[in-house]
């Protein structure tokens, strides 16, 4: 009798292959079935993706993107066994390639960056808040960020404008926040000025009072009641969007 | 006790309507673990509510390669998180090749697979510290075969003391597609293990195949067939009604709730009828 060692695990790689690439249609018991499989694992990675790129989707074309969607599944071995998560690893897979259909596109690739931001966002696990006052008690008093945060730099205003719109004219420095409302919980999307950016990325990374912003804020402009406006308008605007939460004390020495 | 699968699109009337009164809910972890914001905060406000029981989707106790340890950590994490009751799982592979598939593909009925199941399975028990339930999966079509399924099922049990889910339509529709007697192969089941049941709809695609769709009303030899099967147990198992896709009127579904319990404690009551006269 020929040797049967591994057989089985040979047939189950021979059902992953084909459901993964369509070809090589393994041998079954009801071979007309078999092709089931293909379907219903491929739909599911088909409707994953396209639930969370719909606009990425949109400016490919749907035959480009589908041709995206297979090659990907057939090139790369999916990590994460939270299917959620699987749109990070296809935007991840073509910051580093051309879609196959020879598309290299620097648009579609900071669309996908976007658009899987904004699931990351809604998803992430919380994080730690410290305890915060809604009012200053005192002018050394530190802001208390809403740390659910990610700030996308861009070449194309896909943040403000329908992709398909966007011209080369169009190219230039742009930065979106994404954040998730600390109430409602759902995800926001600010666009910045790079002034905003490095407050927020700042103050996200050590502890700043209103001092250290107007310091901060003179590198860009030397003449304090501007300065003080332009503060005023930050506070207004972190505060509205619940980017900014409050004030803690500052621990006395 | 009669659960319901746990839907983001009916989470809201769960809990602020008297539409759906399940006993528990159900949630598969992979969706749910790792994430915070508002779903978090709405399966908390769940959980106030009812007991959790968890069944998962990407262990794949059938993988060539092994599973996955750290996941499997994970897993265990979210049920202590969650307090959950129960945790169960597929008696199929989602991953080969070291990549994810996201969907249930048969095992082969050989040796070689009971071998590297039961390993799995093992390892997954060592892990979680609990033993794992396990669902005979629905399948269009084998790979191979050198044993009924049943008898591949009663080994793997036999080997690993891990318990069973019976689900009742995969058993319903697997029996209709390769032949089988259904009422048979729940018989041929090491029922003194089965710790929970699932009851679910289906999509017929043509004479010959269904497929395992959670997107129909349960019709009505899938109940018969739950009614035998609860004869046999002669025991009270809690019984999870799924519905993933065209999900109907709340209402609906609570009818559906109440046929299963109604079937359920009438079986009870004939046992008990049966050991008091006895």
């Amino acid at each position: 009798m020929p040797s049967t060692e591994h057989n089985t695990f040979a047939l189950q790689h021979s059902l992953g292959l084909f459901c993964r690439t369509g070809v090589n249609e393994p041998v079954t018991s009801i071979q007309e079935h078999t092709v089931h499989y293909r379907r219903l694992v491929f739909n599911v990675v088909k409707d994953t993706l396209k639930t969370a790129f719909p606009l990425s989707r949109n400016l490919a074309g749907k035959k480009k993107w589908r041709a995206a969607v297979a090659y990907f599944f057939e090139q790369h071995n999916c990590q994460t066994p939270q299917v959620w998560r699987l749109p990070q690893e296809f935007q991840e897979f073509y910051q580093h390639q051309d879609f196959p259909s020879g598309t290299d596109c620097l648009m579609l690739r900071e669309l996908l960056q976007y658009e899987w931001l904004e699931t990351e966002v809604f998803m992430m696990e919380d994080l730690p808040v410290a305890a915060f006052k809604k009012q200053p008690q005192d002018e050394n008093d530190i802001y208390v960020p809403n740390p659910e945060i990610k700030i996308l730099a861009l070449h194309y205003p896909i943040h403000t404008k329908d992709a398909k719109h966007i011209s080369e004219t169009d190219k230039g420095q742009y930065f979106v926040s994404i954040h998730r409302d600390y109430e409602t919980k759902q995800v926001r999307f600010n666009d910045l000025s790079y002034p905003f950016v490095e407050l927020l990325v700042t103050m996200n990374e050590q502890e700043l009072t209103k001092t250290d912003l107007i310091r901060m804020l003179m590198r860009y402009e030397s003449n304090i009641n501007t300065v003080l406006s332009v503060l005023d308008e930050f506070e207004q605007f972190a505060f509205a969007n619940t980017i900014l939460l409050g004030y803690k004390t500052q621990p006395r020495t | 006790m009669v659960g319901i699968g746990y839907r983001k699109e009916f989470s809201e009337q769960l809990l602020y309507s008297n539409d759906l009164r399940p006993d528990f809910i159900e949630v598969a972890p992979e969706n749910w673990m790792q994430i915070g914001g508002y779903w978090k905060r709405e399966l908390h406000k769940a959980l106030e509510q009812y007991p959790l029981f968890c069944h998962g989707l990407s262990l794949s106790v059938g993988s060539p390669e092994g599973i996955d340890p750290d996941f499997v950590r994970k897993v265990k994490r979210f049920l202590e998180e969650t307090q959950a009751v129960l945790y169960s799982e597929h008696l199929t592979f989602s991953k080969v090749n070291n990549a994810h598939l996201y969907d249930l593909l048969p095992i082969p009925f050989t040796m070689e697979a009971i071998e590297r199941v039961s390993e799995n399975i093992q390892r997954v028990q060592d892990i979680l510290g609990r033993r794992l339930i396990l669902e005979n999966g629905s399948y269009y079509t084998v790979l191979k075969a050198e044993m009924p399924e049943a008898d591949f099922i009663n080994e793997i049990v036999r080997r690993t003391d891990c318990a069973l889910l019976l689900d009742v339509n995969n058993i319903y529709v697997n029996a209709f597609k390769h032949h089988y007697d259904a009422r048979a192969f729940v018989s041929q089941m090491p029922l003194d293990k089965v710790q929970y049941i699932h009851m679910a709809g289906h999509l017929q695609v043509s004479e010959q195949l269904i497929i395992d769709t959670h997107g129909a009303d349960i019709i009505d030899p899938v109940f018969d067939l739950f009614r035998y099967t609860m004869g046999q147990l002669n025991r009270d198992v809690p019984v999870l009604l799924e519905r993933d896709f065209n999900i109907p009127e709340l209402t609906v579904l609570q009818k559906e709730l109440d046929q299963i319990r109604a079937i359920k404690n009438n079986s009870l009551k004939q046992e008990d009828h049966a050991v008091n006269g006895a």
